[in-house]
């Protein structure tokens, strides 16, 4: 009996202990999953992290929570969540540049710095395009070197913000083609879209997304993918022209740094398969953000290799405060 | 057309369709009415629910809720002093004094009806003009937009009534808090003490919050009496309002053409419209020197151009692909999951969806109207709620405005540190609502200056010649000089009628600061701040000094004027008289902030409902001084906090799952 009461209170105990234990490696998820998500609901970093978590979710078996934490180009959002316990539950989504820039630029007042990640994966890469209006003279980037006009500063290229990703695409073409333009920064690529239809400004660079938003009104002079871009298969791209202009945009999976490599792994793994799903491809293509896979090796090296090229820019142009 | 909106009329008529519109239509004026969450914040939160619709559906649904909630922000507006989204604040101008004199009813009548109004033109101008209005909207340029901002601003002139100089502090207070943190246009860190938390700058919905919400409940502490406001429910009221407001076809016309237009403008949305919208309104009023005494003019033109700020809003995002304003940006994401791209060839390419959904605005219009009139009977009587529970009630709806949505502590801060500022300055004379417009305008403003500056300087050398260039720019910059000459001219005319009899605010009361003393300081923390920020502007850009200096420069200016006029014997008489502050609660008031501190650190520890039941169940209890019986006042304080934190539960976490930290219990 006193045996039988004391298994009891040590089963007890026991499970207990197990409730307690926090979050084992072993058993991981054994518990909802926090994704922090630096960017308003409903905007481009928004809904792809959602159509990932609708393909991981499951795959994992637990929820996968979406927690909006906007402000400051999402630099908000990442300061938060190197500050958080490297245990898997809470995830965030990046998007390179837009994390790296801020941390070469402004170290000072960026609450991060880029070894604070452990970047997982990347599931969608989208490239930049450069444009201009229909009924302006340049049909092709060549024209648009050619003209005089563009070595002056006389034309204005709209960019998103001061330090955006498209800013160091016009930089990375300035430099290849020997263009000069006038940067003029907008808040927001659809202000940038708006500046060009109402020519406030002669050439916009941004996502490629707004290739096929301007059809009609925009002609798209070249794409700064390494190879051509399946949605815009008529484009060619900056490398093809003669101009070495790569530039990516990438949607990235990360956490804190000092992950578990246990995590990591399973992270990659589940990344893999979702890229694999034929639903997730279709719907990442529905919203212009082309999938992609890079496991946590590859994706890291993408990451520091984009990081390298931008900081070469940074130093070059003096943009670090 | 007429074919394509025929059977887009069918397709709404079916009662899948009528029933989106009733539930996006409940929601949105509930999340309107609620503090701190917006239009745009319902349609975040409701776009997860469109996603198994069908697009039109889901894109009806999304609209009932924008339409809705720029409604239902004049409902709190008008009720409790608090904008619910900040597009109402221009509304609390004259409701605010309208439910003081128990007309509260009245007022709501006024702001739905108009509110009607606008929302069917702008949802007309959508269905008919969307072509030209788009074409219309790429005219608008940097230099427009900017003389478009400056109108609007160029109501402190008339917001500001007699205290002609505190009500431009208020204005370039305002802008200053939105000149911290990263400059978008030149990449400046401004003021910002290297601290992460401020790059992305003073969060505005926490701002507003904080100087209506926080600073009038505070305001509230030390009043008297058991409701917040007086009702006098009149038989007839409803038609009394529609007689008045047929008197107004003008202006109506004229609030809604405005709301329209502003609303096509990316960037500047319903907070905007109502602003421009209630100077025109004062400009051509027959009646101007009624406007903020409870004018119902006052009311109905912010009121109208915020409804038809939606249907422009969606006219670029249809057209071109550009969203108005930050809902219709949502419902750019929401048309992208459907993979619908927005832009010309939609008109063609998906006809069907998009009259669908053009067609299904108006249907939105008339639900709003429909739910507007029911609810009102019931929701004036808020202003009935006993005082003790009004008070922690409104704070923890502002507490979910602001950290439900953005689960930042900071910005809890936020709402506190302006909520207390905010309240002083009031006492003081500096109208709250001039900070709001400068927090509301600054932004934009210096945005498209410094936008118009960069253009202008390659095209044509420099900015100003840029403007001249511009003629719709030109006649925008006269509106706005218009704008600032009618309300000089009116305080002028009222200072003259007011000169005979002596003005002092306040009582009496020995022992408490003098609004002279309270002047001297104000003036020396002016000149204070304006040191360190023409200190700080040394280390910008060009660019990014320009709206610095012109801050500081203000602040050097009014400052002084300030200590003059209060240093000198002659004009110091009358505030050394006056005691602003006399009669305030200082230790309820102390208590009750304190509260709010300790309830936003609590939610790390315990859980968000958690800590509110603490808060609401201690401030009630502490306010219910009347209750004689102990165990009467306790339970009376506990029953309230129950059934309040099981609503509020309900309402966040069940129905509209926003998702808060995990606490104790739930």
């Amino acid at each position: 009996m006193v045996i039988r009461n004391y298994s009891i209170a040590a089963a007890f105990m026991g499970a207990l202990a197990l409730a307690w234990t926090p979050a084992n490696a072993a058993d991981y998820p054994n518990k909802s999953i926090n994704i922090i998500v630096p960017f308003n609901p409903g905007g481009g970093a928004d809904t792809s992290q959602r159509t990932f978590n609708k393909f991981a979710g499951p795959i994992v078996g637990q929820s996968l929570v979406v927690i909006n934490k906007p402000g400051a180009g999402g630099t908000r959002g990442w300061a938060e969540l190197v500050r958080k316990k490297a245990d898997g539950y809470t995830m965030a989504i990046v998007t390179p540049p837009f994390n790296v820039i801020p941390a070469l630029a402004r170290p000072k007042q960026t609450g991060y710095t880029l070894d604070q990640f452990t970047n997982i994966c990347i599931y969608a890469v989208v490239p930049d395009v450069l444009l201009v209006r229909s009924d302006s003279p340049w049909k092709t980037l060549g024209d648009l070197v050619k003209d005089p006009k563009s070595k002056t500063g006389k034309l204005k290229v709209a960019n998103t913000g001061k330090l955006g990703a498209d800013l160091m695409t016009t930089l990375l073409i300035e430099d290849a083609t020997g263009i000069k333009m006038t940067k003029v920064p907008f808040t927001g690529g659809s202000k940038s879209f708006k500046a060009i239809l109402s020519g406030t400004v002669e050439v916009m660079v941004g996502s490629a997304k707004f290739a096929a938003k301007g059809k009609g009104r925009l002609r798209t002079l070249g794409v700064s993918s390494a190879k051509r871009s399946p949605s815009l298969k008529d484009v060619p791209t900056f490398k093809e022209q003669g101009y070495n202009v790569v530039s990516e945009r990438f949607r990235a999976f990360a956490g804190p740094k000092g992950l578990p490599k246990n995590i990591v792994d399973y992270w990659g793994n589940v990344c893999k398969k979702v890229t694999e799903n034929a639903g997730f491809r279709v719907a990442m293509k529905k919203i212009k953000q082309p999938p992609a896979f890079r496991g946590p090796a590859e994706a890291q090296a993408s990451i520091e290799g984009m990081a390298k090229r931008m900081k070469a820019l940074v130093d070059k142009y003096g943009l670090k405060k | 057309m007429w074919d394509a909106i025929l059977t887009a009329v069918q397709t709404n008529l079916h009662y899948s369709h009528l029933l989106v519109v009733l539930i996006g239509t409940l929601a949105g004026t509930f999340i309107g009415a609620l503090p701190g969450l917006s239009a745009v914040s319902g349609v975040a939160l409701l776009l997860p629910f469109t996603f198994t619709m069908e697009p039109a559906q889901g894109l009806i649904m999304l609209a009932a809720v924008y339409m809705s909630a720029e409604y239902g922000g004049s409902i709190s507006a008008i009720l409790i002093n608090t904008p619910g989204t900040s597009g109402a604040a221009c509304t609390m101008l004259d409701g605010t004094p309208l439910t003081r004199q128990g007309k509260a009813q009245e007022a709501l009548y006024i702001s739905l009806l108009s509110g009607t109004v606008g929302g069917f033109i702008g949802a007309f101008a959508l269905l008919f003009f969307t072509q030209s209005l788009a074409e219309i909207s790429l005219l608008l340029g940097p230099a427009e937009i900017f003389w478009i901002a400056a109108s609007g601003l160029a109501l402190v002139a008339t917001l500001s009534g007699r205290h002609t100089v505190k009500g431009l502090i208020g204005v370039v207070i305002g802008i200053a808090i939105t000149l911290v943190g990263q400059d978008a246009i030149s990449g400046d860190m401004r003021y910002m003490f290297d601290d992460y938390r401020l790059v992305g700058g003073i969060p505005l919905i926490p701002s507003l919050l904080g100087l209506f919400a926080v600073a009038s409940i505070l305001g509230l502490l030390e009043k008297s009496g058991e409701a917040v406001a007086p009702l006098t429910l009149r038989k007839g009221a409803l038609r009394s309002v529609v007689c008045e407001l047929s008197k107004m076809k003008v202006l109506l016309l004229w609030s809604s053409v405005l709301g329209t237009v502003v609303g096509i403008i990316p960037g500047a949305g319903a907070s905007i419209s109502a602003f421009v919208a209630y100077g025109e309104a004062k400009r051509i009023s027959k009646k101007p020197e009624e406007f903020g005494k409870g004018s119902y003019e006052g009311i109905a033109a912010p009121e109208a151009a915020n409804n038809a700020v939606v249907g422009g809003a969606l006219v670029p995002l249809l057209a071109l692909g550009i969203p108005g304003s930050g809902s219709a940006a949502i419902m750019f994401g929401a048309l992208t999951i459907h993979g619908i791209l927005p832009g010309p060839r939609l008109f063609t390419e998906r006809a069907d969806i998009i009259y669908a959904f053009m067609v299904g605005l108006l249907f939105t219009v008339i639900a709003m109207f429909i739910i507007g009139l029911v609810t009102i009977r019931w929701s004036s009587l808020i202003v009935r709620t006993p005082r003790k529970d009004m008070v922690p009630a409104v704070l923890v709806l502002s507490m979910i405005g602001t950290y439900g949505l953005s689960n930042n502590l900071f910005d809890v801060y936020v709402l506190l540190i302006v909520g207390v500022i905010a309240y002083i300055l009031n006492k003081i004379d500096v109208p709250v609502v001039t900070i709001a417009l400068g927090l509301v305008l600054g932004a934009l403003m210096e945005e498209s200056f410094q936008q118009a500056a960069i253009v202008g300087n390659v095209d044509f050398g420099s900015t100003w010649i840029y403007f001249a260039n511009r003629p719709i720019a030109l006649v925008l910059m006269f509106v706005a000089f218009a704008i600032v000459v009618v309300g000089v001219l009116q305080i002028l005319r009222e200072r003259r009628a007011a000169a005979d009899e002596k003005i002092v605010q306040g009582t009496m009361a020995e022992g408490t600061v003098s609004l002279r003393a309270a002047n001297i300081i104000l003036g020396t923390v002016l000149l204070a701040l304006a040191v360190y920020i023409l200190y700080g502007a040394q280390d910008f850009t060009p660019e990014g000094a320009q709206f610095p200096n012109l801050v500081g420069g203000s602040f050097v200016v009014f400052g002084s004027i300030l200590l003059r006029v209060n240093l000198h014997p002659r004009t110091a008489v009358v505030p050394a008289q006056a005691r602003p502050f006399a009669g305030v609660p200082w230790r309820v008031w102390a208590v009750v902030v304190a509260a709010l501190g300790l309830f936003a650190i609590a939610i790390d520890f315990v859980g968000f409902y958690e800590s509110a039941f603490i808060f609401l169940l201690l401030t009630s209890w502490l306010l219910s001084v009347d209750e004689k019986s102990p165990k009467r006042r306790l339970i009376g304080a506990a029953v309230f906090a129950a059934v309040f934190v099981t609503i509020v539960y309900g309402a966040f976490k069940l129905i509209l799952k926003i998702p808060t930290p995990i606490g104790l219990i739930i």
